[in-house]
């Protein structure tokens, strides 16, 4: 019986998840579809904001496969720390951290049209939801299972990556105020 | 290597980097980035900013080649 109690609750976690995702193309759907009626642009980077997002993006696949091959390794040496797949998605994570804080850093992230004060609330939102939901969720049932990290800590460690990611933003738009118009 | 060119130019014509980036469609720290040398643009957004200017191409980004004999002497 406990361990079909497991299996439902298991069902009802990757139910949960599956919810979530679909939860958030729809959101993301429904984003584009209205600034495409209100006739706004996609967003628009110039060419040395594209290169540099390009080398970005491919310095954060890197952070990922290193990530990965460390993991591994460290499994292989001690053991497991987190349950199936939390692990890679932390990594995940780690890595659109980097991609994010090594755009903000060459001025690549926002587009031309963009303020970062947008961006800073939307962020400073997103740190809020995960601490919230890590809480409670820490509150609930803790972030370890048998000695291993659980989907409980996705979520904060979500909130986390974009608390780096507001910071950087901040510091960045104060020293690119503070630099002058032309240096 | 500077492009003290493109900054006298922009002078001349009194505007600011942000002005000639709205110009050319791009952010000031790219029109920033390409006077200080850190960047090196496309033809595309080379001829964008002559045109803005109304410079040529050769005003702008022409460099001399240096050659190695001569400077040595």
């Amino acid at each position: 019986v406990e361990e079909i109690k497991g299996v439902n609750y298991m069902n009802e976690r990757s139910l949960g998840m599956l919810a979530g995702v679909f939860t958030g193309v729809v959101a993301v759907a429904i984003y584009f579809t209205v600034r495409r009626r209100m006739g706004k642009k996609n967003d628009e980077y110039d060419e040395r904001q594209m290169v540099l997002r390009g080398r970005a993006f491919q310095k954060a696949f890197f952070v990922l496969i290193f990530y990965l091959f460390a993991n591994s390794i460290l499994c292989a040496a001690v053991g497991e720390w987190a349950q199936n797949g939390v692990d890679g998605l932390l990594g995940v994570f780690v890595a659109i951290g980097y991609f994010i804080v090594s755009c903000i850093h060459t001025n690549a992230y926002l587009a031309l049209q963009q303020k970062p004060q947008y961006y800073q609330r939307l962020f400073a939102i997103v740190c809020v939801v995960g601490a919230f939901s890590g809480y409670a969720n820490w509150k609930d049932e803790g972030f370890l299972t048998d000695g291993l990290v659980n989907t409980n800590a996705i979520i904060p460690a979500c909130g986390v990556v974009f608390l780096v990611a507001l910071i950087a933003l901040t510091v960045h738009t104060h020293r690119r105020e503070d630099d002058g118009e032309d240096e | 290597m500077k492009n003290l060119k493109l900054k006298a130019a922009r002078a001349e014509k009194d505007w600011s980097q942000q002005q000639l980036a709205d110009a050319v469609h791009v952010s000031r720290q790219t029109v920033n980035a390409i006077e200080k040398g850190d960047y090196n643009p496309t033809i595309r957004l080379c001829l964008s900013i002559s045109h803005a200017l109304g410079k040529t191409l050769d005003d702008l980004f022409w460099e001399e080649e240096i050659n190695e004999g001569e400077q040595q002497s």
